[in-house]
Order: C-alpha cells, then sequence, then structure tokens
C-alpha cells in the first residue's frame, strides 16, 4: 500500500476539482472527528484503470474512511453525523466532476468481506493517517 | 414516470418492506427496499417542489444540491452508505435494516411537507 505525505499530494491522474473535494472531505472529517485514523483511496483510480472524464459515466472516486471504533453498531449510529458533516464539503465543490463514494469501517475492518480488505490492502493509497494503520491493512 | 408512479412505487415498496423489518434475514431486502422507495419518494418530491426530477440514482446527491436540497442529499448518502454496508461488507443485521427505514422515513416526511 503506498502512502502519500499529505493530501496535497494526491495522484496526479486526478482531476483538479475532484482533488480539492476530496482534500476538503478529509480536512473537514479529520478536524471535527478526532477518531478518524485513516483515509484509502482503493478502486479504478487507485489502480489508474479509471474510465475518463470523457466517459458517459466516468469512474467515481472511492475512499474507505476508517474510524477507531470497534464495533460497527456504534459506528452504524453515526452515519447520518458522518454524512451530514461530508455534505458540507460535498456543498461546496458542486462542479467536481467525478463522484466520491465513501465507505466507513471500524478499526478492526470486521464488517467487511475479506475479498474487498483483500482489494484496499492491495492498490489502495493512504491519503491521510494518523497512527499505525489498522492490522487488517498492516499485514 | 410521472410524479404519480413515483409516489405509488415508493408507497408499494414502504408497504412491502415495513412488515419484515424484524425478520433478521431479510435484513438485506429492508435495506434494499428502503434505499428504492427513497430513490421513488425524492422523484416525487423534486417533481412536486421544483417540477423536475432524476430517474435514475446516478448522481443523485448532486442533482439535490443543485436543487437546493443539501439535507435530503445527506439523508441520500446515508442511506447509500447502509446499502453499501448490505450489499459488500456484514452490515445486514436487524439495526442497519432499522437505520435505513429511519432514514427513508425522513425522506417520505420531506416529500410529503
Amino acid at each position: 500500500m503506498r502512502v502519500l505525505q499529505n493530501t496535497n499530494s494526491l495522484p496526479s491522474w486526478l482531476d483538479d476539482e475532484t482533488s480539492a473535494l476530496v482534500r476538503d472531505m478529509i480536512e473537514v472529517l479529520a478536524t471535527q472527528r478526532s477518531d478518524l485514523i485513516a483515509v484509502i483511496l482503493y478502486g479504478s483510480i487507485a489502480r489508474h484503470e479509471e474510465r475518463s472524464l470523457d466517459d458517459v459515466e466516468p469512474s467515481d472516486v472511492d475512499l474507505l474512511l476508517i474510524f477507531n471504533i470497534d464495533d460497527p453498531h456504534i459506528l452504524l449510529r453515526q452515519y447520518t453525523a458522518l454524512s451530514f458533516t461530508l455534505g458540507e464539503a460535498r456543498d461546496r465543490h458542486l462542479d467536481a466532476p467525478r463522484e466520491v463514494q465513501v465507505m466507513f469501517s471500524t478499526r478492526t475492518m470486521q464488517e467487511w468481506d475479506p475479498t474487498f480488505i483483500e482489494h484496499v490492502r492491495r492498490d489502495g493509497i493512504v491519503l491521510f493517517a494518523r497512527g499505525a494503520l489498522p492490522a487488517p491493512l498492516a499485514a | 414516470m410521472l410524479a404519480k408512479g413515483h409516489r405509488q412505487a415508493a408507497e408499494d415498496i414502504e408497504k412491502t418492506v415495513i412488515p419484515l423489518q424484524s425478520t433478521p434475514y431479510a435484513a438485506r431486502v429492508v435495506i434494499e427496499g428502503a434505499w428504492g422507495a427513497a430513490f421513488h419518494w425524492i422523484a416525487y418530491g423534486c417533481a412536486t417542489k421544483h417540477q423536475k426530477h432524476q430517474d435514475s440514482h446516478s448522481r443523485l446527491g448532486r442533482f439535490l444540491r443543485h436543487l437546493g436540497e443539501g439535507t435530503v442529499a445527506r439523508w441520500w448518502e446515508d442511506l447509500d452508505l447502509v446499502r453499501q454496508g448490505g450489499w459488500y461488507g456484514n452490515n445486514t443485521d436487524p439495526t442497519a435494516a432499522q437505520h435505513a427505514l429511519e432514514v427513508l422515513e425522513h425522506i417520505h416526511t420531506w416529500a410529503l411537507s
């Protein structure tokens, strides 16, 4: 897994406006949530196999947001608050040409299928990290 | 689809999935149904409030924000997260289904307000 030094160095193949949205989402969440421990870009854009902006359906940006929470039910109860926090950033970047899809995860990642975790571990790019990565991704 | 059709679809799906909410193995169906009903309520609400709507869920959050419906966009994104957790993860228990139905209720109320 690759680790970027900071969110100003998002992949060069990601357009400026979408990059600005991703940076804003990470900043607003990292500021408001001290339990955010990692943000990982995965999927076609991380692999640089994305559909271009000229495509009828350009590839989305896929982000996995990992929190210092163990119980998936506790995290689930925070989905609405988290969606509203991320919405602040989305509101500011209405012209970003790519959609940004997020997934939330506990530190244990027990709620996710092992195949999904393996794909993230193999292809992911760490955009933000506070401390060590969760064990399932650090292996 | 006309607004009336979207409302009918939303009501039909709600009537189907709400009785299943306490059935553990039905959580995925309830979440999918809540998501589908929410989509139809959003189409109905947009058509009646803004005289336009989307017949596709693609980029629906963005569409809602352009209409000034940022709160509905956040509810939709919340529900979309639960749905993805249901399909690709293990968030398939009654807690997740209940959360999906609570978000659906917000969207339903907005659509008829």
